[in-house]
């Protein structure tokens, strides 16, 4: 019936909209499920009891309780192995955010020869596998003496989150004109006070997201983490979680906590620079 | 207050020459209007005078003392860039204080300073705002606040009126005429609009891909223009281009003859050129007149369009195959298609080499005699 009577084009194009929006609310609502479901199974595993989580598999946990949390916190987890992965974290955050600013400055603010190629080339190294260098890199830190040594994890932390800082930071500040930077100097600036002045502010959310990039690279990395840290007082969250995983008597209430304890970290940040990491992130894909 | 002198100054990007060459003195004091089509270099020149564009080669001179090498902020100079190139986290005091804060004036001179100049551009009720919330118009005033805040020896000013509309575009010329005058200072004014240049200079530089063509009093350029592509810039409407002229003689009668019309030369020498060489003859369409009965006209032509200007009219007429415009004063009543006879004064009439574009300097008899 419907077929046999076209509806004119003008009534049809709203109709076929909200049936496209509809399409991709329901993709979403998918998607987002597929993709919290872990998520959620993690946090209604951490609040069962040993009871509870013996008595079968259940989506909605039928006992509560905050013990397996509680023995988390008691543990060496949170005193060494959060403490070890902030630490680490806050410096490649730092070093990585530092180095891709200046080199985007570098790259924008001065002229000279294969300028460009050595900005395309950056971004190359994403082509190889990083377990290519694992071994290179094990033995050179070993040789530097940085095995167990937080610095030697920063440093390779860094070298991973920098092509992709560099790329984010670059194509923010792309965008970021510059001519109240060149006004600040013939205002009487100097040259990095003029940036201070007057691009910093605005390019504030492209650095966020390049930062905000790097910290959560830094905190979730196991191989390189596990590699260069064998020592107990020396591992990461990641690390340490995959001991809890291995250990012969494992409880899955308390694996399940610390793993929800290393998400919030994470979360929190997506959360409090939910707004710089849109605008940042954007302007980087899109250029 | 002081002059500015570029010598030889050259700028390369790659391989592309975007200043040739440069050699410009300004005067103390003195209205320097950079004028020329997109892409000539004025930008470039002007950003390299404010040490924002290194130099390839030469020398810049600012008050007799010798910049070139020297950062920016040790020039002395203020800049209006053309999108205003605000502190946009600032407010609009704070913009116009900048560069007496960065100066290290005391806080209270400052806030005078800054009072005085709101007050001057009648910006005293947006002082607290932020210019994203300011009209463009107010943007560019306070742009022009920050660099008039500061006693800067030279004030450049990169086509700071093109992005406002008509009306405050030429309300605004008028506002900076009479700040550049008060102020008693040196400016450097790009821009790419003849209007603009013949009413706000002392002089006139006109450039054309990286070299510069003319320097000169706005009337002197628009009555002796040194090549073709000076003519034809200034002057609205442009000057009409008659392609493939000559010079003939007659006996003792010099004529400049189109394929359609000839125009005596009584009492003129053409220094270098031998008869029968090709010119390019060029006639502004203001200098072309209709014939008055009982004159021997110039030129017979046939009416195309009539554009009333209100004051003037414009006609694009067709001599022959060759079409030319004419501004005569008032309104006149022609219809399309009406023939028209035409006179044009011969001391008004410039002739170019047709190769360079040079050109070829027209005298009278009397001034070749003395
Ligand atoms: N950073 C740059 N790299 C390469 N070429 C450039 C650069 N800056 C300017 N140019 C080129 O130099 C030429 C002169 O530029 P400039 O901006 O000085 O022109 P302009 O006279 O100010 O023109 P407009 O009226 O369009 O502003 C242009 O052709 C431009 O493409
Ligand atoms: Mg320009």
């Amino acid at each position: 019936m419907a077929s046999s009577t076209p509806a004119p084009a003008r009534s049809a194009a709203p109709v076929r909209n909200l049936g496209g929006a509809i399409l991709r609310g329901l993709t979403l609502i998918v998607l987002l499920l597929i993709f919290m479901f872990p998520f959620y199974w993690m946090v209604a595993t951490s609040v069962q009891t040993a009871e509870g989580l013996f008595s079968g598999v259940k989506i909605v946990p039928d006992t509560f309780t905050l013990a397996n949390y509680q023995s988390v916190l008691q543990s060496d987890f949170v005193r060494i192995n959060v403490r070890n992965s902030l630490l680490i974290a806050t410096g490649t955050t730092l070093l990585t955010t530092l180095l891709a600013l200046a080199a985007s400055l570098g790259y924008l603010r001065y002229r000279y020869r294969g300028r460009r190629f050595f900005s395309r080339l950056v971004v190359l190294v994403y082509l190889f596998p990083t377990v290519l260098v694992l071994v290179p890199l094990y033995f050179v830190a070993s040789r530097l003496g940085l095995l167990n040594n937080p610095f030697g994890l920063m440093a390779v932390h860094s070298v991973l989150a920098l092509p992709l800082c560099l790329w984010i930071l670059q194509s923010y500040l792309e965008g970021v004109p510059r001519e109240p930077e060149e006004a600040a100097m013939v205002f009487g600036a100097s040259r990095a006070r003029a940036f201070r002045i007057a691009t910093l502010p605005l390019a504030a959310p492209g650095i966020l997201a390049a930062a905000a990039f790097a910290f959560i690279l830094s905190w979730g990395e196991f191989m390189f983490a596990f590699i260069m840290g064998p020592d107990p007082a020396r591992k990461t969250v990641p690390v340490a979680l995959k001991d809890l995983f291995s250990s012969y008597a494992m409880d899955w209430g308390v694996v399940t906590a610390a793993g929800v304890a290393a998400t919030i970290p994470v979360l929190l940040l997506f959360w409090l620079m939910a707004k710089y990491l849109a605008a940042g992130l954007a302007k980087g894909a899109f250029d | 207050m002081a002059d500015v002198g570029l010598l030889g100054v050259n700028k390369w990007y790659g391989d592309f020459h975007a200043v040739n060459d440069l050699n410009l003195a300004i005067n103390d004091r003195e209205f320097m209007v950079i004028l020329g089509p997109s892409g000539s270099g004025k930008t470039t020149a002007l950003r390299m005078i404010a040490g924002l564009e290194t130099l390839d080669s030469g020398e810049i001179r600012i008050g007799g003392r010798r910049v070139d090498p020297l950062p920016p902020k040790d020039r002395d100079i203020a800049m209006v860039f053309q999108n205003y190139a605000l502190f946009a986290h600032m407010t609009v005091a704070e913009n116009i204080g900048f560069g007496l804060r960065m100066a290290k004036s005391p806080e209270a001179e400052v806030k005078r300073r800054v009072l005085e100049v709101a007050e001057l551009l009648g910006l005293e009720q947006w002082l607290s705002a932020r210019p994203r919330h300011l009209s463009g118009g107010m943007q560019q005033r306070v742009a022009l606040g920050r660099a008039i805040a500061r006693n800067a020896s030279l004030y450049l000013m990169d086509e700071p009126l093109s992005n406002l509309d008509a009306l405050l575009r030429v309300k605004t010329r008028t506002e900076i005429i009479k700040l550049a005058r008060s102020l008693q200072t040196t400016v450097m004014y790009v821009t790419h609009d003849q209007i603009e240049a013949m009413t706000m200079a002392h002089r006139i530089a006109i450039m054309k891909d990286g070299v510069l063509q003319q320097v000169g009093a706005p009337l002197d350029v628009y009555r002796t223009p040194h090549n073709r592509f000076v003519a034809g810039f200034i002057g609205m409407p442009q000057m009409n281009f008659f392609e493939g002229s000559r010079l003939h003689r007659d006996g003792d009668q010099l004529s400049v003859d189109t394929s359609v019309f000839s125009i005596p030369l009584d009492r003129r020498v053409v220094a270098p050129l031998d008869m029968g060489d090709e010119v390019v003859l060029g006639v502004r369409p203001e200098h072309i007149r209709l014939a008055n009965p009982g004159m021997t006209p110039t030129a017979e032509a046939v009416v195309d369009v009539v554009e009333p200007l209100g004051a003037q009219t414009l006609v694009y007429l067709s001599a022959g195959r060759m079409p030319l415009s004419m501004l005569i004063d008032g309104h006149i009543e022609l219809v399309p298609g009406q023939v028209v006879q035409l006179t044009i004064n011969q001391d008004s009439i410039h002739l170019f080499h047709p190769g360079t574009g040079s050109a070829v300097p027209t005298r009278t008899l009397e001034e070749a005699v003395r």
